[in-house]
């Protein structure tokens, strides 16, 4: 079917720039400055050791080679060992992995249709007491310096008052014993709601402009007016007619901001210790542990291609003028 | 009695530089069934004129004087909630296809389906569905296009669309401004013929707007020309086409028409738009007109009768000095 064929060339199109991406990594690693051997501060060390082990990593071939050889350890699900953990870089990123995805889509999402909401009531009430107090909410939290906003949030809610745990995802204690699957999930949550807010709150505020401004342009639309020619109540004209259309941007910007997130949110995740991704990635390049950044940022460039071909068919499924 | 009897209607706008008189004084009534076109250039309160009486104003916008006689109803006293049920049932407006109309993102079907729902609340969903076959039969939209999204739809079809939907609910009035402005000439000339059928067929009364005189004679037996906020010469088409008497609509007639029988005419040249803020109480036209009258400028022009049907907003001696010219 139609469909099946265009999602079929934009999997082949995500394909060749996965591929490019990986290249592009792999040369700028290599090129930049410092080496891994140096960063494991052992003082016994002899240079002839370090020959050893920079042997024993690969770094003494040139660099095509290395590029030869990591290529097909890519193919066969080798994405290499890390210098640092010295275990399989897989299985470091398939540990982290998961913690990332939930708490970035559940803040992403949770703070897109907060956003939508908020905005499409902030611009039907354009100029009122709502309006004002959502937009310059929404302003702060465009303009919060994370570090500063996720440090005052654990400060208050976890040092001072306690109620959430300080870091980390899980309660070892619970992990240990025999707990049930649904205590255990409340453990995560209760782990996860801190970093959440933090991370709902950063989005909330450009996905409300953004809705806003979108649905005031919208408003001013003919269409609009044709909905009020037929006598539909307000509600039907600002949920049915303008918020559809208005949403369409924020939908594009979600997929952006997935991108972004991860980054971004690295910081998210150094502060509350939240074992994911961005906290290895953070380590990862501060330590010249080539394998596991790159693996890292791989696994990024996979995630925002995919999230936009979600995107995109999403659009196209929400705006019927759209065909790939 | 009259369907709609609009009497010494007003309607301004707030703006920065004071009130914007948009439209003055006018009355006019249309019967059950007729037809009545508006023409006048760009500006001069057309669509301030259908939108009154959709009670579609915009918020800087409000009615100064007048009454609105709809069917026994003053719709100038109509609160929001009288309006929601009012619109799209007993008057309803065809808008400009080409101006985006139509919601990019719902069906045609569902657009024209929900204003049959929300005016008949009670009526089954299969019955709606009927409804909404027959109307698109009667704009001569073909049935498997009834699924479409409007921009699979070309200029025309969106015009019949955007009619049917507002036939929907058989309204007594429709009200359609400019609704073939955007058309190349041969589509717009189906879309006229459309609603002439139309019309007939359902005995719907029609005001018809449009800033190009061809297309209002071509579909309404009455014609009100309008300059500047006021309805300036009226009468049915014949006596406005043949024997045009207001400087303005031989001004209106000369641009479109270079017949033989026009060319003796001393037509007068629009060299400036009206001021609709300041209110001198003059004719608005006086600036351009060649009469040349001191009159004009500081004393109110008064309705001239010149048959049963026909009027002109003038003064009597200069509107006899120009056919003795
Ligand atoms: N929302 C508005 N605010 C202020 N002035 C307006 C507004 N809408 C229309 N006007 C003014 O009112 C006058 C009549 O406009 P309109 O009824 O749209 O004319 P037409 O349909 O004949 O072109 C114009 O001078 C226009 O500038
Ligand atoms: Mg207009």
């Amino acid at each position: 079917m139609k469909t099946k064929k265009i999602i079929f060339n934009k999997l082949i199109e995500i394909t060749i720039l996965f591929f490019i991406i990986l290249t592009v990594l792999f040369f700028l690693f290599r090129a930049a400055p410092g080496d891994p051997v140096s960063r494991m501060v052992d003082p016994t060390l002899t240079p002839e050791d370090i020959q050893l082990l920079i042997a024993q990593m690969g770094l003494d071939e040139p660099a095509w080679k290395q590029y030869i050889i990591y290529i097909k350890n890519f193919f066969s699900g080798n994405l290499g060992h890390s210098f640092h953990y010295g275990e399989p870089v897989s299985n470091i990123i398939l540990d982290r992995m998961p913690c990332t995805i939930l708490l970035f889509t559940t803040s992403t999402l949770l703070a897109a249709f907060a956003g939508v909401f908020l905005g499409k009531i902030a611009a039907w009430k354009k100029g009122s007491a709502i309006d004002n107090v959502l937009s310059i909410g929404a302003l702060l939290c465009h303009t919060l310096f994370i570090p500063w906003f996720a440090l005052l949030v654990l400060w208050a809610f976890a040092y001072k008052l306690g109620w959430f745990p300080l870091g980390g995802i899980i309660s070892p204690e619970l992990w240990i014993n025999d707990t049930s699957f649904f205590i255990k999930m409340l453990d995560v949550l209760h782990h996860m709601f801190l970093p959440l807010l933090t991370l709902f709150f950063i989005h909330l505020g450009s996905y409300l402009l953004l809705m806003r401004s979108s649905m005031l342009g919208v408003l001013k639309e003919e269409y609009i007016i044709t909905a009020r020619a037929k006598g539909l109540s307000d509600k039907v004209i600002r949920n049915k007619h303008a918020a559809r259309n208005a949403a369409l941007p924020v939908i594009t910007s979600v997929g952006l901001s997935l991108a972004f997130s991860i980054n971004g949110g690295a910081l998210t995740e150094q502060i509350f210790t939240w074992p994911g991704i961005g906290r290895e990635l953070i380590f990862a390049v501060s330590n010249n542990d080539y394998p596991l950044a790159q693996a890292c940022f791989l696994l990024i460039t996979a995630v925002v291609l995919i999230a936009n071909l979600i995107v995109d068919l999403l659009y196209a499924y929400m705006d019927p003028r759209i065909s790939y | 009695m009259a369907l709609l009897k609009v009497e010494n209607l007003s309607v301004g706008y707030k703006s920065k530089k004071g009130m914007v008189n948009a439209v003055n004084n006018i009355s006019f009534s249309i019967e059950q069934g007729r037809s009545l076109g508006f023409v006048g250039e760009s500006g001069c309160g057309k669509t301030t004129i259908g939108m009154t009486l959709m009670g579609l104003l915009p918020e800087n916008a409000s009615i100064l004087k007048g009454d609105i006689i709809f069917n026994g109803n003053n719709l100038a006293s109509f609160n929001d909630e009288k309006w929601r049920a009012f619109r799209g049932k007993e008057i309803s407006m065809i808008f400009q296809a080409a101006m985006n109309a139509l919601n990019p993102v719902i069906r045609v079907d569902e657009q024209i389906a929900e204003v049959i729902q929300i005016h008949n609340p009670a009526m089954s969903k299969s019955d709606v569905s009927n409804q909404v076959k027959k109307i698109f039969s009667l704009v001569e939209i073909p049935e498997d296009r009834l699924r479409d999204f409007p921009h699979q739809y070309s200029g025309g079809m969106k015009q019949r669309a955007i009619i049917a939907m507002a036939l929907a609910c058989a309204p007594k009035l429709i009200i359609a401004d400019e609704p073939t402005t955007a058309l190349d000439v041969i589509v717009q000339d189906q879309i006229l013929k459309e609603i002439k059928k139309i019309q007939k067929a359902l005995n719907t009364s029609v005001i018809f707007i449009s800033h190009d005189i061809a297309v209002v004679a071509d579909v309404c037996k009455d014609i009100c020309v309008m300059y500047g906020g006021h309805i300036v010469e009226k009468g049915t088409r014949e006596e406005v086409f043949k024997s045009p008497r207001h400087p303005y609509t031989k001004t209106l007639l000369g641009s479109y028409l270079t017949l033989d029988s026009y060319e003796d005419i001393n037509v007068p040249e629009i060299r400036e738009a009206p001021d609709l803020i300041t209110m001198t109480g003059g004719c608005r036209f006086s600036a351009n007109c060649n009469c040349k009258s001191q009159k004009c400028q500081c004393q109110t022009p008064e309705w001239v009768n010149l048959s049963s049907t026909h009027q002109a907003l003038c003064f009597e001696e200069l509107l006899n000095k120009d056919k003795n010219d």
